[in-house]
């Protein structure tokens, strides 16, 4: 059972010190954004990378964030973002 | 063996066999360590059975048969059949699989541009790719600057690629980080409309696909 | 949230077999590779955002030898019937991620996956870095007698 959904104001963890193998890239850490889709439940990444054999599957989403967010300085659109796979470990609600 | 990749790419695969070990003489360069590896390694794997030359071979003319022709069918195919396009942006894999190109395990999702929304695809940790589909992905979209610039500056990565979108157009950049991989769905061109489904495809490059152009107008017609 | 990584000591020969591959003298990517405001935390293939050069819009077909890296990769993590696979991608990724930066930068992309690939199986056991290094020995000198072979026609 995956714990969030689409609409779903999430935020990802701020500590990035884990060692080994990491899909959560370093510039939406502590960041806020919104759940835009659950793509299924699929094998720890972090673990097969050490041939273990990833289980349980873990919840993926997609989380859409938004450029004026991710960069202080960001010149592009108002509108514009990025959207990411993140997996649920990674994730936290985030207050409204 | 020849292919046909809209990007123009000339391809030649062809493997030697099992009973020629040597490094190939095609390969341009003087050996580099990493080709000697490559021989030393593949020859070490078929002496323990692990692989044999004929799944190499096999594996090497299928990444030689995928490529963009496919993926501009796809869209070809979109643009001009709805229900379609509606399977396709609701469960990319399983409406491609449909139109006859197996990708699985390939888990596509396929975003579509419109007047409001322009898609850019990348992998910021690597060079995740729908291979399946697009075939092997170019060396730019694997390269330092494409990586780190595409999520920060996709605008000015855009300019790079000779593609303009206007400041009100939402850009919305995909990166892909875990199991997903992505096919943006251009818009069809303007001017598109009597063209066949096979004409409309010669229209979509792989650049459009993962976003950084847009397919270009039809030529215009002699007598208008 | 907590994971199960497996044990960092048994990851042998990622150094000697990087020695294997003798680091080209090649210009690195176009910009200054130091971060300077860099925590870190940050590891280096993780690059989403950071500064770099204008991007080389070059493309060309991968040669034989890359080929034949990328199908060993694929054919190596293809499912087997009965779902075990010998490595997975996510292996790969990992040796990548764990070479030194400036191995990361100046070798190229389908040097650091024969590189990886290599590695993996010598963690796995499927043969000793003696094996390769001999197979590797092997394949040098049967290279430099066809040169040799060649120049004298």
């Amino acid at each position: 059972m995956s714990r969030f959904a689409p609409g779903d104001k999430v935020r990802v963890l701020a500590d990035f010190t884990r060692p080994g193998h990491v899909r959560t890239p370093w510039y939406c850490r502590d960041k806020a954004g919104v759940v835009e889709r659950v793509c299924g439940a699929f094998r720890n990444p972090e673990a097969l990378a050490y041939a273990k054999d990833g289980l349980p599957e873990l919840p993926l989403y997609r989380v859409r964030f938004a450029q004026r967010e991710l960069w202080p300085d960001y010149r592009g659109g108002a509108d514009d973002v990025v959207e990411i796979e993140i997996y649920e470990p990674w994730l936290l609600p985030a207050e409204a | 063996m020849h292919d046909d990749h809209t990007d123009g790419a000339h391809d030649h695969a062809h493997d030697h066999g099992a009973r020629d070990f040597q490094p190939d003489l095609e390969d341009t360069h003087p050996f580099t360590e990493a080709q000697f590896l490559e021989t030393a390694l593949r020859e070490l794997l078929i002496e323990k059975g692990v692989l044999t030359a004929d799944e190499l071979r096999g594996a090497i003319e299928f990444m030689d048969g995928r490529g963009a022709h496919l993926g501009a069918g796809v869209v070809a195919r979109a643009w001009t059949d709805p229900g379609f396009k509606a399977r396709l942006l609701a469960d990319g894999t399983e409406a491609v699989e449909l139109y006859g190109i197996p990708i699985r395990p390939t888990h596509l999702v396929v975003v579509e541009n419109t007047p409001a929304v322009h898609n850019m695809i990348v992998c910021t940790l690597c060079s995740c790719y729908p291979r399946n589909l697009l075939g092997r992905p170019p060396l730019w979209y694997k390269s330092r600057e494409y990586r780190s610039r595409a999520v920060r500056e996709p605008r000015a990565v855009l300019e790079e690629f000779g593609t303009k979108i206007p400041a009100d157009v939402e850009i919305r950049v995909h990166d892909s980080t875990a199991d997903m991989r992505y096919l943006v769905l251009p818009m069809r061109p303007a001017g598109s409309e009597r063209l066949s489904e096979a004409e409309l495809a010669e229209l979509v490059t792989r650049d459009a696909m993962v976003g950084v152009t847009v397919p270009r107008g039809p030529a215009r017609a002699t007598a208008e | 949230m907590s994971f199960a990584i497996g044990s960092l000591e048994g990851l042998p020969h990622a150094r000697s077999l990087c020695r294997h591959i003798r680091l080209p003298g090649r210009r690195p990517g176009g910009y200054a590779c130091a971060m300077t405001d860099k925590p870190e935390n940050r590891r280096y293939h993780d690059m989403g955002g950071l500064p770099a050069g204008p991007i080389e819009n070059e493309d060309h077909e991968p040669d034989l030898w890359e080929k034949r890296v990328d199908a060993m990769m694929v054919c190596l993590g293809t499912s087997a019937p009965d779902g075990k696979r010998l490595i997975t991608v996510d292996e790969i990724r990992r040796v990548i991620e764990d070479l030194p930066p400036d191995a990361y930068d100046t070798m190229s992309y389908y040097e650091r996956w024969v590189h990886s690939i290599a590695t993996i199986l010598a963690e796995r056991g499927v043969y000793t870095p003696e094996e390769l290094d001999a197979k590797l020995a092997e394949v040098k000198a049967r290279s430099k007698q066809q040169a040799g072979e060649g120049a004298a026609q």
